[in-house]
C-alpha cells in the first residue's frame, strides 16, 4: 500500500498578498490606518467613506473565504446604486460618484488577487491577452478625446474582461457564486420593483429619477413607471433579471421555490418594458431547447405554463393592457420610436467607424463619454443603444474584431459543452452568453454588470471544455 | 482565534471609527443654513386673474415638469450673479454664492426651496434673503419688460386704427388690453410668493456630527469586520480549507495510513 502524501502538501497557495499582514504589530498598523483613514474618508464623503469600507470588507472576506469574498463583490453591483440614492438624500449628485466606482474597483481587487493563485492554459492566456490588445487599439485616440474617459473606460472594460478569470477558477467548484447569489437576490430585487410600480416611489428613488438624468423610466402606462430596482436604470435591472431567470430555470433542480422566485422575476421584468431583454430571453430559452436537444422542455414548459396562467391575474387591467400594447409594438417597429432611434444609429455609426481605423477612442460611447462632458464627441455617442457599434466606434474595425472574436471563442466552447453533455451549469453558461450576444444589439453589455458576467460565464466554459479536453492549466 | 477575542476586534475597530469620525468632525469648520420658500401655486395673482383673459388663464402644464423649470430658473447662475453684486457686504463671488446657495422643489408641493450656508447664522440668513430677493426682482424686472413692450405694441395698433373703429369692439378690446398690462406692469404677476422668509438659526448644519459618528461606526464595523477576517488562519482551519481544495471533503475516500 502506497503511503499516501501528508496533507500539507495539498496546501493550495496563499491567497493572502504579501502587503496584507495577517498578525503581529504589523497588522495592528494596518487596522489602526485604515479605520482612521475610513472615517477621515467619511467625513469628506459619505460615498468615498462607503467604498473604501466596502474594499476593505471585500478584501478581507476574500483573503479568509473566496467565496465569501466574491458573494460582497457581487452583491455590491446589486446594491450600490441603492446606497447611491440614499446616501443622495444627504449629499448632491455629482458627475461621477465614487460609490459608482465601488463595483468595479472591488471586482478589480478580486481580479488581482485571484491573478496570484490561478494558472491558467496557454490557450486562455492568449485569448485574455487578446482582449486587452483589442481594447488598447482604442486607447491613444481615447487619451487625446478624454483622458478621463478613456482611462475609466480601460479600467472598467478591462476588469470586465477580467472576470474571466473568477469564472475560469469557478469551474471547477460545485457552487458558483454568481448564478448563486443572482438566484437569491434577483426574486427580492423583484419584489422592491413590484413596490417601485405599484406605489408611491421613496424619497431617494424620486431624488433619484429627478436627478440622475434617467430618460427611460416613463411608463406605458399612465402615472407609472418602469421599475428599476435597486439598479440604475430599468435596461441594467432588465438585464440583471434575465440573467436571474435563465439561472432560475436551467440550473440546479427545478424546485417549487424556483418556480415561484422566477414568476416574481419574470413578472419585475415585464414591468421594466425592457423590449430587448424579452427578445433575449426567448432567444436564449429556445437555444437551450435545441442544445438540449429538447431535454430542457421539461423545465421550460411548466413555468411558461404557469406565467401563462399567473401572469394575466396578477398583472391584469390597465398594467396588463400596457404591457400588451407595448408587446404589440414588435408588429409596428417602423412606427416606433424607439426602435426608429435604434436603427438610425447605425447609419450614424458606421461612417463613423470606416472613417475612423482605430476607432473615436476608448471612452467616446457609452456611459464612460459622460466623462468627456462638453468634449468632441459625447453628445453623438452617448447613447449608442447597440453595443456592437459602440464597439466598433470605440476601436475601430480593428480592435473591433479582436475583442469579438474572443468573443466568439467563449461562445463556441459554451455551445460545445452544452451540446455534448448537457451539463445543466454548461446549458447555463451558454444560455447566458447567447442571451448577451442578443441584447448587445440593444445596449453594450459588455460595460458594467453585463460585461463582469459575459466574461465570468466565458471563463466558466472556457475552463469547462479545457476539463473536458484534459487540458492542464 | 475564539469568536469572542473576533467579535471583540471589530467592536475595538468600530468604536476607533466612530472616535475618529467624531475627532475629525469637530475639526470642521462650521457652517450655518436658513432657508426661505417660494410658493407658485399659481401663474398670476388673483387680483390679474379678475382681470380675466386667456393670457391670465392656468396654463395644462405636469406640475413636476413647471416646478422643475421654476427650481431652474431659481437656481441659476444668473441670480448668484445678481445675489453677489447686490450685497458685497457678504463678500461672496458670483461662484462663491452658486455653491453655497441649493435651490430644489419641494416634493408634492407647488414651492421651491432656496437653502443658502454661511459661515455665521446671520450671513446665512442674508445670503437666502438676498437671493430669494433678487430672483423675484429679477423676475419682475423682466414681467415689466415684457408688458411695457406688449403695450407699445397695442398703443401703436390702437394708435392706426381708423376712428370709426376706436370705439367699436376691437378698439375697445385693444384698450383692455393695455390696461391690463398696465397693471401687470405696476404689480407684476405676483408669482412666486414668499411663504417662509429666511430664520437666523444657531445651529449649526454642519459638520452634522451625529450622522458623521453614525456612518464613522457603520463602516467602522464593516472594516473591522474585513480586517478581522484579515488575520491569519487557524491551523485546524488552513486544515479545512486544504482538505477542501484537495477534494477530500467531497465523498473521496481519505486513504488510510
Amino acid at each position: 500500500m502506497s503511503v499516501p502524501e501528508p496533507i500539507s502538501v495539498a496546501l493550495p497557495a496563499s491567497s493572502r498578498p504579501w502587503f496584507l499582514p495577517g498578525r503581529g504589530p504589523a497588522w495592528w498598523g494596518l487596522a489602526f490606518g485604515i479605520t482612521a483613514l475610513t472615517a477621515w474618508l467619511t467625513i469628506q464623503s459619505v460615498q468615498v467613506g462607503c467604498t473604501c469600507a466596502l474594499l476593505v470588507l471585500t478584501v478581507g472576506l476574500y483573503v479568509r473565504n473566496r467565496a465569501a469574498g466574491l458573494v460582497v463583490v457581487w452583491l455590491v453591483w446589486l446594491i450600490a446604486p441603492f446606497l447611491r440614492r440614499i446616501f443622495l438624500l444627504s449629499e448632491p449628485i455629482q458627475t461621477a460618484d465614487p460609490l459608482a466606482l465601488a463595483p468595479f474597483l472591488l471586482t478589480a481587487a478580486v481580479i488581482a488577487l485571484e491573478l496570484t493563485q490561478v494558472e491558467l492554459s496557454r490557450r486562455t492566456r492568449r485569448l485574455l491577452i487578446l482582449v486587452v490588445a483589442g481594447y488598447l487599439v482604442g486607447v491613444p485616440v481615447g487619451l487625446l478625446n478624454g483622458p478621463r474617459a478613456a482611462v475609466f473606460a480601460l479600467f472598467a472594460y478591462v476588469t470586465a474582461a477580467g472576470c474571466f478569470v473568477i469564472g475560469y477558477r469557478e469551474a471547477e467548484e460545485r457552487r458558483l457564486t454568481l448564478p448563486t447569489v443572482l438566484m437569491i437576490a434577483a426574486p427580492v430585487l423583484s419584489l422592491y420593483a413590484f413596490r417601485q410600480y405599484y406605489a408611491p416611489l421613496p424619497e431617494w428613488d424620486f431624488i433619484w429619477r429627478r436627478t440622475a438624468d434617467i430618460n427611460t423610466v416613463g411608463s406605458p402606462e399612465n402615472g407609472r413607471i418602469r421599475v428599476w430596482s435597486t439598479l440604475n436604470s430599468p435596461a441594467t435591472l432588465a438585464l440583471v433579471l434575465g440573467i436571474s431567470a435563465l439561472a432560475l430555470v436551467a440550473w440546479r433542480r427545478l424546485t417549487p421555490l424556483h418556480i415561484v422566485g422566477a414568476l416574481a422575476v419574470f413578472g419585475a421584468l415585464a414591468l421594466t418594458y425592457v423590449r430587448s431583454v424579452w427578445v433575449g430571453i426567448v432567444f436564449a430559452v429556445l437555444m437551450i431547447v435545441v442544445v438540449t436537444r429538447g431535454g430542457a422542455l421539461k423545465r421550460v414548459v411548466p413555468v411558461i405554463l404557469l406565467a401563462g396562467v399567473i401572469g394575466p391575474l396578477v398583472l391584469g387591467g390597465s398594467t396588463g393592457a400596457a404591457l400588451a400594447r407595448r408587446f404589440e409594438t414588435f408588429g409596428s417597429l417602423n412606427s416606433d420610436e424607439s426602435a426608429q432611434a435604434r436603427s438610425s444609429t447605425p447609419t450614424a455609426l458606421v461612417p463613423l467607424a470606416v472613417g475612423n481605423p482605430i476607432g473615436t477612442g476608448l471612452g467616446s460611447a457609452g456611459e464612460p463619454s459622460r466623462l468627456n462632458a462638453g468634449r468632441g464627441l459625447s453628445g453623438t455617442l452617448r447613447y449608442t443603444d447597440n453595443g456592437y457599434l459602440s464597439l466598433v466606434a470605440q476601436l475601430g474595425p480593428i480592435g473591433f474584431v479582436v475583442v469579438i472574436s474572443a468573443m466568439i471563442a467563449a461562445v463556441s466552447s459554451a455551445w460545445r459543452n452544452a451540446w455534448r453533455r448537457a451539463d445543466a451549469t454548461d446549458v447555463l453558461a451558454f444560455g447566458v452568453l447567447a442571451f448577451l450576444v442578443v441584447t448587445m444589439f440593444a445596449g453594450d453589455q459588455l460595460y458594467g454588470i453585463g460585461g463582469m458576467i459575459f466574461w465570468y460565464m466565458s471563463g466558466l466554459a472556457m475552463r469547462r471544455r479545457e476539463l473536458r479536453e484534459g487540458v492542464a492549466s | 482565534m475564539p469568536t469572542v477575542v473576533r467579535v471583540v476586534l471589530v467592536l475595538l475597530l468600530t468604536g476607533l471609527a466612530g472616535g475618529a469620525a467624531l475627532a475629525y468632525s469637530d475639526t470642521q469648520p462650521k457652517e450655518y443654513a436658513s432657508s426661505m420658500r417660494l410658493g407658485f401655486g399659481r401663474q398670476f395673482s388673483p387680483e390679474l386673474q379678475i382681470l380675466g383673459g386667456p393670457a391670465f388663464g392656468e396654463s395644462q402644464v405636469d406640475p413636476n415638469i413647471r416646478m422643475q423649470t421654476e427650481a431652474a430658473a431659481v437656481g441659476s447662475f444668473d441670480v448668484a450673479t445678481a445675489t453677489a453684486k447686490a450685497a458685497p457686504d457678504l463678500g461672496y463671488t458670483p461662484g462663491a454664492v452658486s455653491s453655497r446657495v441649493t435651490v430644489g422643489p419641494i416634493r408634492d408641493t407647488l414651492t421651491v426651496g432656496i437653502t443658502a450656508r454661511a459661515s455665521t447664522p446671520q450671513k446665512a440668513a442674508r445670503l437666502a434673503s438676498v437671493y430669494g430677493q433678487q430672483f423675484i426682482a429679477m423676475r419682475r424686472a423682466r414681467e415689466r419688460a415684457r408688458a411695457t413692450e406688449a403695450q407699445r405694441v397695442l398703443k401703436a395698433r390702437l394708435a392706426h386704427l381708423p376712428r370709426q373703429e376706436v370705439r367699436a369692439p376691437q378698439g375697445n378690446g385693444l384698450r383692455d388690453q393695455i390696461n391690463t398690462l398696465e397693471v401687470l406692469r405696476h404689480i407684476g404677476s405676483g408669482i412666486p410668493d414668499i411663504l417662509e422668509h429666511p430664520r437666523v438659526t444657531f445651529a449649526a448644519a454642519s459638520p452634522d456630527t451625529l450622522k458623521n459618528v453614525l456612518f464613522g461606526v457603520l463602516f467602522g464595523l464593516v472594516v473591522g469586520i474585513g480586517l478581522v477576517a484579515l488575520r491569519s488562519e487557524t491551523r485546524t482551519r488552513a486544515t479545512a480549507a486544504a482538505r477542501r481544495a484537495s477534494g477530500l471533503d467531497r465523498g473521496e475516500r481519505v486513504p488510510q495510513r
